[in-house]
């Protein structure tokens, strides 16, 4: 059926049926629960039916266990029993086929549609000019079943239009279908997924199990994070730091406040292992490549997800180094997108999700750099990238001494640039931070407005910061601490930059604000 | 994209916050911002004035602290409505919106039409009663948050309707 309606002569608009396994997966857990309890009941009778002489039966081989069974075989309720159960079985069976049939989901010219339901009808529509990455999420039990899901994120906060769940390679096709769809004119090419059918079925089974997702062709930009790297790094982040920290810290709060002190403790040390282990979930056997018009990353151990973000959905970029990193000069990308940052609640959300690089050496760093802004970093550029990462702000507009005021120790390392490609790309890049050093790269195509402000203590010491906009998300693209008049004048030349570059990109790559 | 003489004399004047090149709102607002100001600053005096009454002692308790503070700023704040309300101000070039606001807190901010979302007009019952209006920028970025208050009605529906149309010709047809 799939196979079917996943082939190319058929029209894209037509509606189609997910995998017939997914209901199954969808109530996974209830199967999973009504299993238990059978077994948690008859568990004597289980271990007799195998092992009948030592544990459970008496010396004859009899039964002597009391479980429901031997109640209903005494009360002579056999024939009602087995007739519940069939009528059970042949329900369940019934619901999950018509919630099949009545599951599913088509990519027109404008949007993804999802419909479902069998009484309360359910239809979701993500229109094409909002999708702003497309995941593919392999759960432990799908991935063992050769299964995988597809989560459609569009830029408002919850639309995401689910499809769960394909087999592997129509999922893989169905998402080239959607970027397809998406981005007609990057000319994503179609790849040909399907596995040759001499290949073994086992065999087949365990390379999807181990597939990393990535274009066949983009096997040259592949950057990967070992797991080692990922352990030392989690060991040494910041959030580690401070959880050594308050250890050493505790002794001597416990000197004036009692031992008391440690109850206190316990819901931050908590939140750290959370953060730390998320993190390094995250980023397990972590990898990012080249697709058509994007890029993907893929991660995870037990579940996968690799996901495909275009990359005129990359609103702004971060490089950053925790402190503890310095030591083996590792570096972390980030990235902002639109509507992955909610508005309400799980701010956390963001700390994991557009991480294109969990930890890597600067030149992994500059090899994502290159994946994600391939049309300004040539050569010379990563060269003053790098530098820009790691030595001097030269060519950078710097803080003025009296900054410190505003800086503090963070002051040497501060600096904005306003740098100018050929067909009116221009890139805002800005060092900063002390502690954990940031450099931000931000696409000025992508931004939404630019703030010169003058707080207070700026406005006494004749200061100014910049702002650029950008959708909500993790990089915040600002600059403090800059002359006054340099930063007026800087204001409105990134002005200018982005209006010369979006009114140049806008008729290429349609609405790119969301 | 347009590099015309104006557009650099405009640059020159943004640096002057007097230059007539800025439009200005109504000098009306600068009541309704005195009139809000006092309102709670009197607000939290009163508040004072009760914790001290309660809680029967010579000495100022330090739950008053804190209103206390925020009560004498907002007072000292409403000396300076009518030079803050003087300090609004905005320009409409050609493929963008400039907007400036305060002296001490200065802001300018810069929004290309293009990226406009939606124009919004509110009015408080203050507001009403002088016949002004606040009109409100969005755009997809949470921090650009350009307001401008102190409109006339009249004004802001047309300058509504002027944004709207510019960032419609200017998301398709550039």
């Amino acid at each position: 059926m799939i196979e079917e309606a996943t082939s190319k002569d058929q029209a894209a608009s037509e509606w189609r049926r997910l995998h017939p396994l997914s209901p199954l997966l969808q109530g996974g857990l209830t199967f999973v629960i009504i299993v238990g309890i059978i077994f948690a009941n008859l568990r004597d009778r289980i271990v007799w039916m195998f092992l009948p002489n030592e544990w459970a039966g008496d010396e004859a081989g009899q039964w002597e266990g009391n479980d429901p069974i031997d109640s209903i075989i005494e009360n002579g309720l056999l024939l009602l029993a087995v007739a519940i159960i069939f009528g059970i079985v042949l329900l369940v069976a019934l619901t999950t086929w018509l919630s099949w049939r009545f599951h599913s989901f088509r990519i027109t010219a404008e949007a993804v549609e999802t419909r479902k339901g069998i009484l309360f009808r359910q239809s979701r529509r993500a229109p094409l000019e909002r999708i702003q990455s497309v995941n593919l999420q392999r759960p432990l039990l799908a991935r063992m079943l050769g299964l995988t899901r597809i989560d459609v994120k569009t830029g408002g906060q919850g639309g995401n239009a689910v499809l769960s769940y394909l087999a592997n390679a129509d999922a893989k096709k169905v998402r080239d279908e959607i970027l397809r769809s998406a981005a007609p004119e990057a000319a994503v090419p179609s790849t040909d997924y399907a596995t040759a059918i001499e290949t073994p079925q086992l065999q087949r089974r365990l390379e999807e199990i181990a597939d990393e997702d990535i274009e066949p062709w983009a096997q040259d930009s592949i950057v990967r994070v070992p797991t080692g790297r990922l352990l030392a790094s989690t060991l040494l982040s910041n959030e580690a730091i401070i959880f050594i920290t308050l250890s050493a810290a505790v002794p001597i709060a416990a000197m004036f406040w009692g031992w008391g002190i440690l109850a206190a403790l316990i819901p931050g040390v908590i939140a750290l292992f959370g953060v730390s282990f998320s993190r390094f979930n995250k980023g397990f056997r972590f990898t990012i490549s080249e697709t058509a018009n994007g890029v993907r990353t893929g991660s995870g151990l037990t579940a996968t997800s690799t996901e495909t973000i275009p990359r005129h959905r990359i609103h702004a970029i971060d490089v950053l180094q925790p402190l503890g990193w310095r030591l083996f000069g590792w570096w972390r990308v980030r990235v902002t997108t639109a509507g992955t940052a909610s508005i309400s609640g799980s701010s956390n959300q963001s700390m994991f999700q557009n991480i294109l690089l969990p930890v890597g050496g600067v030149d992994e760093v500059m090899r994502v750099l290159t994946l994600l802004l391939p049309e300004v970093v040539d050569e010379e550029e990563k060269t003053a990238l790098a530098e820009a990462l790691l030595h001097s702000n030269e060519g950078y507009t710097k803080a003025p001494k009296r900054a410190w005021f505003v800086l503090l120790f963070g002051r040497a390392r501060a600096g904005i640039q306003l740098r100018k490609f050929a067909q009116h790309h221009a890139q805002v890049r800005i060092r900063r931070g002390f502690f954990t050093r940031h450099l931000i790269i931000m696409p000025l195509s992508r931004a939404q407005s630019v703030l010169f402000a003058r707080p207070f203590v700026h406005y006494m010491l004749g200061l100014a910061s910049l702002h650029v906009h950008t959708v909500m998300g993790a990089v915040i693209v600002t600059a403090r601490g800059i002359e006054k008049e340099t930063a007026l004048e800087l204001f409105f030349e990134i002005e200018r930059e982005i209006l010369r570059s979006q009114y140049s990109t806008l008729d290429r790559s349609g609405d790119e604000s969301r | 994209m347009r590099e015309t003489e104006t557009e650099t004399e405009l640059d020159v004047a943004i640096f002057d916050r007097h230059d007539p090149a800025w439009r200005r709102v109504s000098s009306k607002y600068a009541v309704v911002d005195l009139i809000m100001n006092l309102f709670f600053a009197i607000a939290l005096g009163g508040v004072v004035a009760f914790i001290i009454v309660v809680s029967q002692n010579n000495a100022v308790p330090f739950a008053a602290y804190a209103p206390a503070a925020v009560s004498t700023i907002l007072f000292i704040n409403s000396f300076f409505s009518f030079r803050r309300v003087r300090a609004i101000g905005y320009i409409l070039r050609d493929d963008d919106l400039i907007f400036r606001r305060g002296i001490m807190f200065e802001r300018i901010v810069a929004v290309p039409y293009g990226r406009l979302q939606l124009v919004d007009i509110s009015r408080g019952p203050l507001m009403r009663a002088l016949g002004l209006a606040t009109l409100k920028f969005v755009t997809a970025s949470q921090s650009s948050g350009v307001n401008l208050p102190g409109l006339t009605l009249a004004e802001a529906e047309t300058l509504r309707d002027e944004l709207i149309n510019l960032a419609e010709t200017r998301r398709s047809g550039l």
